[in-house]
């Protein structure tokens, strides 16, 4: 186990480094910012400024550059495990395929944990630095004492804690894809487009039942699907009362923090239980197996059929429903010719 | 035994690359495996060391299942038919590797192969040739001391020296630990000096299992004069029979290979022969003689 973890660092240290880099670079953004505000108009009373609401404007951006470079990650992870001359190597080693995928997920989930414990570090810091003229513009205020109870550190830790359970989910999730696709990079492709297509696909239905009660529940779904996966817009107050702090505070659970949990023990499972079922070089077809392929071709059909509805919106095209069969069967024709390519191409 | 495959079967979506193949290797034996391209060589090798699990059948090595299981696999020492290691590794790195993988690699074992092989331990795995890297992947499983060795096509882009340097070295821990091996090669001359036994497999299926002094008793060739030439129905007609493998003229001399040598005499008397004499034929020539007729080969491994 220790030889493959060194392994698996050896390989993604280009990644781990451009994820620490990533953090001292938000970090050191948050520094910046929380001096100049002391420069210039929190001196003065004037405006509020609160590290927290800085924090999570910060981790809002910080989720879009980690979720790309988590894709890159789980590339490079399973590319040579599965579709390389080195898959054989490696799965000749006196090794268990769980113990392979343990090492990589201890890797990947490691280099997480610490990057964002980095993070966290830099965010607290700059809080202390802070603190004592934030004060002080505070007392000066209004809202000060309101905005103090929300401006924490533990509120701090608890936000990255929250922003870190979102980043695992991304990455248990794309490697849980990877025993779903046969091909490394084709899996975390799909993976991402899987990932869009829900609110993609809600989105279209939220509209089709505007006019009544469902398709108001259908944005409301949707909005709470974005909001939950991707640490999209946190209010501070409301974030307050949602999360773990919030509980310690107001003995309430946040759904946010459950739904996350949840998905993260659900990926671990299906990792575990496809990993027994398929391992890395079992694949039947493009997919798993031939009946999730045909999911596939389903799903890009469907997606396809929704494509003029987006174009419509962009470009003001009227009628657009006329074009969706073509669309439907274009995208199926597409996808079914990629899949038999790479059926006929091999492992 | 160290080896022991029974019934293995294996499927790749519909098509079957193992068909019922069973075989057993001694310890502290070679053993051959061979077979046309295709013929389920690799398929049957790659699920004896663990990277692939069987549809059908059992494969047990040292008398245990292998397909993860650490401890047996960490006794098979496993050469592929070409570079599997991590390309961007020096030499040294990848003993280091194979020092943390395999506790009982040794490394002043390695050094005394590379003082023969001269490697640079300093260059990485992409800057070799094939025939660096078969060396090489040939002393790193040598230095763990496995109990089997198994190895896909080992001498493929080998010169006739390191040829000659590698299999010394297997035959060396053959016989100082008696170390048992399952080789697979085109070479077939090769494998008929160096194996005690060989396997021959077929569009998934075995053949025979036998040593090679019982296979060249059994394929026999002869060559054969008759009073009166053969009509071509006759031929056509030696070829349908079971006990033929091939018939074949050079003007009044024919030769005629079969698989039971005293069924065919009968045969042959019956149709005013003159001479029969046996021809001594290389493991190579049945090999390419069992491998004609593919609706032989598949029907009986018994016939031979």
């Amino acid at each position: 186990m220790k030889t493959l973890i060194k392994y698996e660092i050896k390989t993604n240290l280009p990644i781990i480094l451009i994820f620490m880099v990533g953090a001292a670079l938000f970090g050191g953004t948050l520094f910046y910012d929380s001096m100049n505000a002391y420069n210039s108009y929190v001196r003065l009373g004037t405006s509020s400024y609160m590290v927290i609401d800085m924090v999570s404007i910060i981790l809002h951006l910080a989720f879009y550059c980690s979720a790309i470079l988590t894709m890159v990650m789980v590339f490079f992870q399973f590319k040579q495990v599965k579709n390389d001359d080195i898959s054989e190597f490696i799965l000749s080693l006196p090794v268990t395929t769980k113990t392979i995928i343990i090492s990589k997920m201890m890797v990947g989930i490691g280099t997480i944990l610490i990057v964002n414990t980095m993070a966290t570090i830099f965010f607290i810091l700059t809080w202390v630095k802070t603190n004592f003229w934030i004060s002080d513009a505070r007392a000066l205020r209004f809202a000060g004492e309101i905005e103090s109870q929300y401006d924490t550190i533990p509120a701090i830790i608890t936000m990255v804690l929250i922003y870190t359970l979102n980043i695992i989910l991304v990455y248990l999730f794309l490697v849980m894809m990877q025993f779903v696709i046969k091909r490394a990079g084709a899996s975390v492709t799909v993976s991402l487009l899987g990932a869009l297509s829900i609110p993609y696909i809600l989105v279209f239905v939220a509209q089709l039942f505007k006019n009544s009660g469902l398709g108001n529940l259908i944005q409301d779904i949707t909005t709470r699907f974005i909001k939950t996966f991707t640490f999209y817009n946190v209010n501070t107050a409301i974030y307050q009362e949602e999360t773990f702090m919030g509980f310690i505070s107001y003995r309430k659970m946040g759904i946010r923090e459950l739904i996350l949990v949840f998905g993260i023990l659900f990926c671990i499972t299906t990792i575990f239980y496809m990993n027994k079922k398929v391992g890395f070089t079992e694949f039947r077809s493009f997919c798993y197996s031939k009946r999730c392929d045909i999911l596939l071709k389903m799903g890009v059909t469907i997606c396809s059929l929704i494509a003029p509805f987006y174009i419509a919106y962009i470009w003001s095209i009227q009628n657009y429903y006329i074009y969706m069969p073509i669309s439907a069967i274009g995208g199926y024709l597409v996808i079914n010719r990629f899949i038999i390519k790479d059926r006929e191409s091999g492992v | 035994m160290p080896i022991e495959i029974y019934n293995a079967g294996k499927y790749y979506g519909d098509f079957k690359a193992l068909d019922n193949v069973n075989i057993n290797v001694q310890a502290g034996t070679i053993h051959g495996l061979i077979g046309i391209n295709g013929s389920g060589k690799t398929t049957l090798i790659k699920a004896l060391v663990g990277i692939h699990h069987i549809d059908e059948g059992e494969i047990k090595i040292l008398g245990e299942p292998v397909y993860e299981n650490v401890n047996i696999k960490s006794k098979i020492g496993y050469v592929a038919d070409r570079n599997r290691f991590f390309k961007s590794y020096t030499i040294d790195a990848l003993i280091k590797f194979y020092k943390g993988m395999y506790p009982s690699f040794m490394e002043t074992k390695f050094d005394e192969y590379n003082h023969k092989m001269k490697l640079n331990k300093k260059k990485r795995v992409n800057a070799l040739s094939k025939g660096m890297q078969m060396r090489l992947s040939v002393m790193l499983n040598l230095a763990r001391n496995p109990e089997v060795l198994i190895l896909d096509e080992p001498t493929s882009g080998l010169d006739v020296v390191a040829k000659r340097d590698i299999l010394n070295f297997i035959i060396q821990d053959v016989e100082e630990r008696g170390m048992s091996v399952l080789i697979s090669s085109h070479h077939l001359a090769e494998l008929e000096m160096l194996c005690d036994e060989i396997t021959m497999l077929s569009s998934g299926k075995m053949l025979y299992q036998s040593t090679v002094t019982d296979i060249k008793e059994k394929i026999k060739k002869m060559q054969v004069v008759f009073k009166i030439p053969l009509k071509e129905g006759t031929i056509n007609e030696l070829r349908q029979l079971d006990i033929i493998l091939d018939v074949s003229n050079i003007g009044s001399v024919y030769y005629i290979v079969t698989n039971n040598i005293e069924q065919a005499i009968e045969k042959l008397k019956g149709l005013d022969v003159v001479l029969i004499e046996n021809i001594p034929m290389s493991i190579e020539e049945i090999f390419i003689y069992t491998n004609l007729d593919k609706e032989w080969e598949h029907e009986d491994i018994n016939k031979i």
